[in-house]
């Protein structure tokens, strides 16, 4: 049952990648991006994870608004192009066939041990790695995280400056 | 723009480039060179011109490109040797990674394309930034690194002198002029640093100077280009008589300052039995001077015609303060008396 | 030193101080005595050889007659281009005479130096003082390749010499020259240790110059105004030569083989230049070409390596100095009048100037070694000594000195005598300037037939 939900992730996102690889409008592609994310954490909680997944899934849920936002605001398509229309689906189907020739030169029988998720070694150890951190985190990381919010405010910054940009007629 | 958003930008530009001094863990270290490199971002677009946008977009991309491989290299590092700390690297891939990373960032020869655009699409100020105080957080890092393998560093410092010198021959804009002469002196300081860090930290601090000098003498005269050069005596007179003698500084003649790291590079070099590759930095450094020799024809040693009211700015006071720039010329011009105490004073 | 270094650096603010009235005339007596008062180090008592010893800086009798003939020049340079700057403004006048003195205080140190870097490091600081007279005075639009051509052919050559020192003191730990001599001698069998030779040397050689490697001096001496001509030909050239003296004893057991290409290049040059000299129409080219003759029987005379080589090549380069730098005062005063270099335009003025033909035939026949002159003595030294070495180098030799004679009176003829042409009807007479200027250089050149001793050198 396990290896079956953990292959529908790792095929998600696959998929998804491809989804944004194949470079539809921004829109479509920071939804491609979502899905990614998504698909990455749940890949990441298949593997025991919880904690970093946790946290992962927030970040990208506060990054992902950013981005829905500002590729809204700045590059609002007339004629958005969406993965059914001809150049992109014609590059999503390319890239699909990357994907499955490359797979192809991969796949031997021994590999198909290593889909499944073998968490059994990590569930005997005292302590589990993302626990490990939290507890770091908590102790010592303190002037860390005010750095990185700092860093995050920072950015918002940045965004903004750059966005004020687009009235004044910086991008051509 | 702003002046609080300015503020705010330029501690964070203090911030960053602070904070990877201070760190020894490569997760901080990798955080200030991102704070350092957001920052900066904004004060690139200030001006609205897509040249600018250009400009900004090309650095973000290899900036997060280098810094992105640079976190790849101590994430690597940590698997392989489980050590985050900067100065324990002790694994060949990981520090070679991050050294290629490194010369990305502040734009060694084969890694060094970025520069010249990016530098040509901002205005002279804000180029000044990018080409002293940026390189700094680069630098400790790659001082602190131990290198693996010493002919990579070489090999980088090596084809830095020598690019750096033929990129600059064909150009005609000062910006780019001054982006390869910035490649050409990061790599005299690549060359050494394996085997005399305090020596890479002196070249440095006087390739700042001069190169401080250097943009604060083509923002006076407000020009970008060799030929509006040509005027420059008109403007202001005795800078531009003192302009030439700093360009040749720059380019490493004997009394100037600009001599005294190529002396120290080279001596250390002939001390490591590099004869031959001490003897073609030094004559890649001619490469340079010709560039720099033909800005000062432009500048100073030929009078070009100028029509009569255009001769007459150097009546009007300067809009700038002169004083920083006084400072600079003198240091960037006569150091070389003090070689003892400098190299005394800069021993790491 | 100081006696002499310390009111040469003083002379700077005496340049920029005085009025304008005096301002020639206070330069000129300041650098007159500074000259009178370099002749002390004449007088070398010493056993070692060594006098006027200071921590960083000596004169010997190989040092001594450069140095004051560095002193003297400074003099005459400014003498020279009064007329010429009377046209500019006030300031700059200022700055050229300070670019003048900067040029002899950084020669003075050069030739003074007890080290060898800081010997290097003169030498090259010469060439900004020099790039800055050639490029910024100079007057035609030519001159900025003529500089290029200056700075990059000597910067070629100067910076392995800089990498061959810094070799040489990891071998030796030491670049004094009080010490140097009394090293070990070095053990040199390998190909790079042939590559340090040609190192140590080349640089000395581009600036003698050597034949093959002289394209610069030619067009740096045309486009120079007077002062960069008189200096370049006196004073720069023989830095090249002083430094391989100088060098020479640390390459002992090499040279005896590797310095024949270099000898055989030099003789042939004194013939090859020779023959320019014979089918040149501008002055000053044909000056130049001459020196670059001269040049190579010096670095023929220092190539052999024997006494006799070494204290005519410091001869010649003393007489040398003075007789070209008076050639080219010469070729001045007649540009200053009639506005050409080129002979065919300028001729005849014996007609017009009587007394400066005098002065041409003096220089000329300087030039061409006439007996009793100090050229004599070192030419002949120089040609005997290499005829020790080998009997072949009297052909090149002997033709060198027949061409020398018949180029010196080419010019001669070519701007003295004939008919004076048409298209020169208002000439100025010749200012006593002019006449004290020459007399200035050629009253040494006659008085140094009395004493050569003091130009002759370690052989004294």
């Amino acid at each position: 049952m396990m290896t079956y939900v953990s292959c529908f992730f790792l095929g998600g996102f696959i998929l998804s990648m491809i989804a944004v690889a194949c470079n539809p409008s921004p829109f479509y592609g920071s939804f491609g991006l979502v899905a990614v994310a998504g698909f990455g954490c749940a890949v990441v909680v298949g593997s025991g994870g919880t904690f970093l997944a946790l946290i992962l899934v927030m970040i990208y849920v506060g990054a992902m608004l950013v981005v829905f936002v500002y590729s809204a605001a700045l590059a609002a398509d007339r004629y958005p192009e969406s993965w059914g229309s001809g150049g992109v689906a014609g590059q999503a189907v390319g890239y699909l066939l990357g994907v499955m020739v490359a797979s192809g030169f991969f796949w031997k029988e021994e590999y198909g041990v290593l889909w499944g998720f073998g968490g059994s070694v990590e569930e005997l150890a005292p302590q589990r790695g993302d626990i490990g951190g939290v507890s770091w985190m908590y102790s010592l990381g303190g002037p860390l995280l005010v750095i990185s919010a700092g860093a995050l405010l920072l950015t918002l910054f940045v965004v903004f400056e750059v966005t004020r940009l687009l009235h004044r007629g910086a991008f051509r | 723009m702003n002046p609080y958003v300015l503020a705010t930008l330029l501690f964070s530009l203090g911030l960053g480039t602070t904070l990877t001094f201070a760190s020894s863990h490569w997760l901080l270290a990798w955080m200030g060179l991102e704070i350092n490199t957001l920052a900066i971002i904004p004060l690139m677009a200030q001006h609205n011109h897509p040249r600018a946008i250009e400009a900004t977009t090309k650095y973000f991309l290899t900036q997060a490109t280098a810094a992105a491989m640079l976190l790849f290299a101590s994430l690597t590092n940590a698997w392989l040797t489980g050590q985050w700390d900067i100065q324990l690297m002790s694994h060949p891939l990981p520090t070679t990674l991050a050294s290629l990373a490194l010369a990305l960032k502040i734009g060694l020869a084969p890694l060094h394309t970025w520069l010249p655009e990016v530098l040509q699409g901002l205005d002279l100020p804000t180029g000044l930034i990018l080409s002293t105080w940026q390189k700094l957080a680069p630098l400790t890092l790659l001082l602190q690194l131990q290198p693996m393998n010493s002919s990579l560093l070489i090999i980088l410092g090596l084809t830095s002198t020598l690019i750096g010198g033929w990129g600059g021959l064909n150009q005609t804009q000062l910006r780019k002029i001054l982006a390869y002469s910035s490649t050409a002196h990061l790599g005299w300081m690549v060359l050494v640093l394996q085997f005399a860090p305090s020596l890479t930290f002196l070249t440095l601090i006087i390739y700042l100077t001069m190169t401080f000098s250097t943009f604060l003498t083509f923002n006076l005269n407000n020009s970008t280009t060799i030929n509006t050069l040509a005027t420059s005596w008109a403007k202001a007179p005795v800078i531009s008589s003192l302009a030439p003698l700093m360009l040749l500084s720059l380019g490493g003649l004997p009394p100037l300052t600009g001599f005294m790291p190529k002396w120290l590079i080279l001596q250390e070099l002939t001390k490591q039995d590099l004869a031959p590759a001490a003897t073609l930095a030094a004559l890649s450094a001619l490469l340079s001077l010709y560039f720099y020799l033909r800005l000062s024809y432009a500048m100073a040693l030929t009078m070009a015609p100028n029509n009569l009211t255009g001769t007459l700015p150097w009546r009007l006071l300067p809009s700038q303060h002169s004083l920083p720039l006084a400072i600079s010329m003198t240091a960037s011009l006569s150091l070389l008396p003090l070689t003892p105490a400098l190299t005394a004073l800069f021993t790491l | 030193m100081l006696m002499v270094l310390t009111p040469t650096l003083m002379l700077v603010p005496t340049i920029w101080a005085t009025p304008a009235k005096w301002l020639w005339p206070s330069a000129l007596l300041h650098s007159l005595l500074i000259a009178l008062a370099s002749f002390t180090w004449f007088k070398n008592t010493a056993e070692t050889g060594w006098a006027f010893l200071t921590p960083h800086m000596a004169t010997d009798p190989l040092s001594s007659p450069l140095l004051v003939l560095t002193c003297w020049l400074l003099p005459l340079m400014i003498l020279a281009s009064q007329n010429h700057l009377s046209s500019e403004p006030l300031n700059r006048q200022r700055m050229y005479i300070t670019l003048l003195t900067s040029l002899q205080i950084f020669l003075i140190m050069a030739f003074g130096a007890t080290e060898m870097i800081m010997f290097y490091v003169m030498f090259e600081a010469t060439l900004i003082p020099t790039l800055f007279l050639i490029t910024r005075w100079g007057n035609q639009a030519e001159r900025l390749n003529a500089g290029t051509y200056f700075l990059f052919y000597t910067l070629a050559g100067s910076l392995p010499l800089l990498v061959a020192l810094l070799i040489l003191q990891n071998n030796t730990g030491t670049l004094s020259l009080l010490t140097l001599p009394f090293s070990n001698p070095l053990l040199l069998l390998t190909c790079s240790d042939k590559m340090w030779w040609a190192g140590c040397l080349l640089a000395f050689l581009v600036k003698m110059p050597l034949y093959g490697v002289h394209l610069w001096l030619p067009k740096a001496h045309v486009e120079a105004p007077i002062a960069g001509s008189m200096i370049l030909a006196a004073v720069l050239l023989k830095l090249g030569g002083y430094g391989m003296m100088r060098m020479l004893i640390m390459l002992e057991s090499l040279t005896n083989e590797l310095s024949y290409p270099f000898i055989i290049f030099a003789l042939w040059g004194v013939i090859m230049t020779g023959s320019i000299c014979l089918r040149q129409t501008d002055l000053k080219s044909l000056i130049a070409y001459s020196s670059v003759s001269h040049m190579g029987l010096v670095v023929g005379g220092i190539l052999i390596q024997t006494p006799w080589g070494f204290t005519g090549a410091l001869i010649l380069m003393i007489a040398h100095g003075l007789t070209s730098s008076a050639l080219f005062c010469l070729a001045n005063t007649n540009y200053e009048r009639t506005h050409t270099r080129t002979m065919v335009l300028a001729r005849g003025l014996q007609m017009a100037l009587p007394l400066m033909t005098a002065w041409w035939f003096i220089a000329a026949l300087a030039n061409l070694a006439l007996p009793p002159l100090p050229n004599l003595m070192g030419e002949l030294m120089i040609i005997s000594s290499l005829l020790n070495w080998s009997w072949w180098t009297l052909a090149l030799t002997g033709a060198g000195t027949l061409i020398t004679a018949a180029y010196s009176l080419y010019m001669f003829i070519m701007t003295q005598r004939g008919p004076l042409p048409m298209h020169m009807i208002t000439l100025d007479p010749s200012h006593s300037r002019e006449h004290l200027l020459i007399a200035l250089h050629l009253l040494p050149l006659i008085l140094l037939i009395l004493k050569p001793e003091l130009v002759w050198g370690w052989a004294a």
